[in-house]
């Protein structure tokens, strides 16, 4: 059989799942920006898991004031500086990062599963459920994201759950349509008719060979909608309709640090900056795997 | 012949694709796709489909392991109509298909024993009967048990053909289509997989529905071949039959652009001019024998008649105006 000869030769004791990510992780070592990327995300998260042990002053986190030290600029004692109470600014920063990743998370987590559970059933099963399913997603895609959440928090009351229920409204439908394209490509793929041939459930189909191949083309959206989210939901406390004092969240700390512009500008301008970090972060990050795992998102 | 009913009843079969164009995707026209086909597969027997790219194979293939629904005609499977039966467990287990494409048969995703375990979950093995069944499956197919764990981009394509067959076997199916099995794969893989499916063939007692665009290929292992053309059959019969006497200008052809090997073998061959031209659309078929505008024999009826399918032989059958009516011994 000489067609067996073929099969890539490999250290026996390696798994070839193994292989395909030590070489992924090969190609990815070797795009800068990219890694800057994964760098900046690692410490973003380090920074919002770790904050209770990393904050020089946690207590700064909430209504904690110390009216000896308001005001002071960045120092050893106070890497960021202190705010109008006293608190000190770079504490505040990293439990910021909490907020801020506790909103991609309950925004991402509610609405991806959501989103791409309609995208699949619309690209697999067509007729009137894809129908109805995607004239539902243009009418919220026309709608921008931006003013949809200012008309439903200031509709509820502002606050940080209200924020998060509103951005994950708008949120869903983007990967609907993603996914719906993906599912269109593949639901005539030779593989998904084997499996009906086989006699495999819809359910089987669409969760087992289905959406294992739509993982790459989300996680890579995943990654990018992160920094979006942040930015919206920074924008929605920046207005005052997200987070609440004395929440520690970074869009907040920019709108109360404003007030004493220009001359304490490390009381906004530094938030300001993490939240630019983080976002930089996750979109290097998502172009990176985007480039790595070679799929369209828009 | 026994009166035993044939295990796959091809009756009167077409389907027909709409054309759509513009804003409200009007029906334009159609695409024949296959006009009027019919056939009998009996049991144990390895019927060969040949025909051009577009002629209609894979549509065909498709209907009849109900992938598709026909535009009108009918299947039946053992008597019973494939229509009612199409999506129930039972037909599928007995009717299963390998694809022509091997690099797209496989999900990427998930791995041999994943892939192989999936017809097996669902036509209810006992869980602890997977993996040892597995393990036979790729036995059969002569690949070493270590392949479960592998995916499909580690294998070569004869390889992955062979886990595409695997599965197909997996519930033990009766009548496998296999829609060009080989055409993707080089000629020595290719001998090799065809050695594969007629061992298996005989050891398990299945039939075949074998489909190529390679009339030739077929010659040593079909029992019976049928030629289809811009989805219509134009010739059938036994092998060796359809071989030493083609009735039909286009089988003729078809045989003699094979390359010959010896001087008796050039001899024996009907001496007729290879085929000329490109096989025109199936959106447009040219109107009587849908042939004609490429047949060297071509006459005045052609243009005007589509000739009917008429008893030239021993369960020999043509289209063609040469053969004006059943002229069966
Ligand atoms: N889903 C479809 N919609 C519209 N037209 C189709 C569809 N499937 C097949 N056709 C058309 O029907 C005709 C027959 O196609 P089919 O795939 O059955 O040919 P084939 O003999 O298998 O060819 P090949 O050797 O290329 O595989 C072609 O003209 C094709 O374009
Ligand atoms: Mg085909």
């Amino acid at each position: 059989m000489s067609d067996l000869a073929l099969s890539p030769s490999a250290t026996p004791d390696e798994s070839s799942r193994h292989r395909a990510w030590r070489r992924g992780w090969y190609r990815f070592r070797r795009n800068p920006a990219a890694v800057a990327g994964l760098v900046l995300v690692v410490l973003v998260v380090v920074a919002a898991l770790g904050a209770p042990w990393l904050a020089p002053s946690p207590e700064s986190a909430g209504t904690f004031v110390n009216f000896g030290e308001r005001h002071q600029p960045p120092s050893l004692h106070h890497l960021f500086g202190t705010d109008n109470v006293g608190r000190d600014v770079f504490s505040r920063v990293l439990y910021g990062y909490r907020v801020s990743l506790l909103l991609v998370v309950f925004v991402l987590g509610l609405s991806v599963p959501f989103g791409v559970l309609l995208g699949l059933l619309a690209g697999y099963y067509g007729g009137w459920i894809e129908t109805v399913i995607m004239r539902i997603t243009d009418i919220f895609l026309a709608i921008p994201a931006l003013v949809m959440a200012l008309a439903i928090t200031a509709a509820l009351s502002p606050s940080l759950m209200n924020g998060m229920i509103a951005i994950s409204l708008l949120w869903w439908n983007w990967h609907t349509r993603l996914i719906y394209t993906t599912v269109h490509a593949l639901r005539h793929e030779e593989y998904v008719e084997a499996a009906k041939i086989a006699g495999a459930s819809d359910a089987h189909i669409l969760f087992r060979e289905i959406l294992p191949n739509c993982i790459s083309v989300i996680s890579v959206k995943v990654t990018l909608d992160a920094g979006f989210v942040i930015l919206i939901g920074a924008g929605l406390s920046f207005l005052g309709l997200g987070a609440q004092p004395p929440t520690p969240d970074l869009g907040t700390m920019v709108a109360s640090g404003a007030n004493y512009l220009p001359e304490d500008w490390w009381e906004s301008v530094l938030p300001g900056l993490a939240i630019l970090f983080a976002i930089l972060g996750f979109n290097l990050l998502g172009d990176g795997l985007r480039d790595l795992l070679d799929v369209e998102v828009s | 012949m026994s009166t035993e009913v044939p295990l796959l009843q091809v009756e009167d079969l077409t389907k027909l694709f709409p054309i759509r164009r513009g804003l409200f995707q009007r029906v334009i026209g159609h695409v024949r796709a296959i006009d009027g086909v019919g056939f009998d597969i009996r049991r144990g027997e390895i019927f060969g489909l040949a025909g051009e790219s577009g002629s209609g194979k894979s549509t065909l293939a498709r209907i009849v392991v109900g992938l598709d629904g026909a535009s009108s005609g009918r299947i039946r499977f053992v008597g019973e109509d494939v229509h009612t039966l199409r999506g129930t467990r039972g037909f599928r287990r007995r009717v299963q298909m390998v694809f022509q494409n091997p690099g797209s048969s496989l999900n990427p995703r998930r791995s041999i024993e994943q892939t192989l375990s999936v017809p097996l979950r669902f036509h209810g093995i006992a869980p602890s009967a997977i993996a040892p069944r597995v393990r036979e499956l790729l036995e059969m197919v002569e690949l070493p048990a270590s392949f479960r764990a592998k995916y499909p981009f580690e294998l070569s394509g004869g390889q992955k053909q062979r886990v595409a067959i695997a599965r197909a076997l997996a519930v033990e199916p009766e009548l496998l289509v296999l829609d060009e099995p080989t055409s993707a794969l080089d000629v020595s893989v290719q001998a090799k997989v065809i050695e594969l499916l007629m061992r298996i063939r005989n050891e398990l007692d299945l039939s075949y529905l074998f489909i190529s665009h390679d009339l030739s290929l077929m010659r040593n292992f079909t029992t019976r071949i049928a030629v289809m053309y811009l989805g219509k059959l134009c010739e059938m019969g036994f092998t060796g039959d359809v071989f030493d006497h083609p009735a039909h200008p286009y089988t003729q052809g078809l045989i003699s652009s094979v390359p010959v090997v010896s001087e008796e073998e050039a001899a024996l061959k009907p001496a007729v001019e290879r085929i000329r031209g490109e096989i025109p659309s199936p959106a447009n078929v040219p109107p009587g024998c849908s042939f004609h505008t490429r047949c060297p024999a071509a006459f005045r009826p052609c243009r005007i008649d589509d000739p009917a399918f008429v008893q030239v032989g021993f369960e020999h059958r043509t289209r063609c105006h040469l053969f004006p009516r059943d002229s069966t011994a």
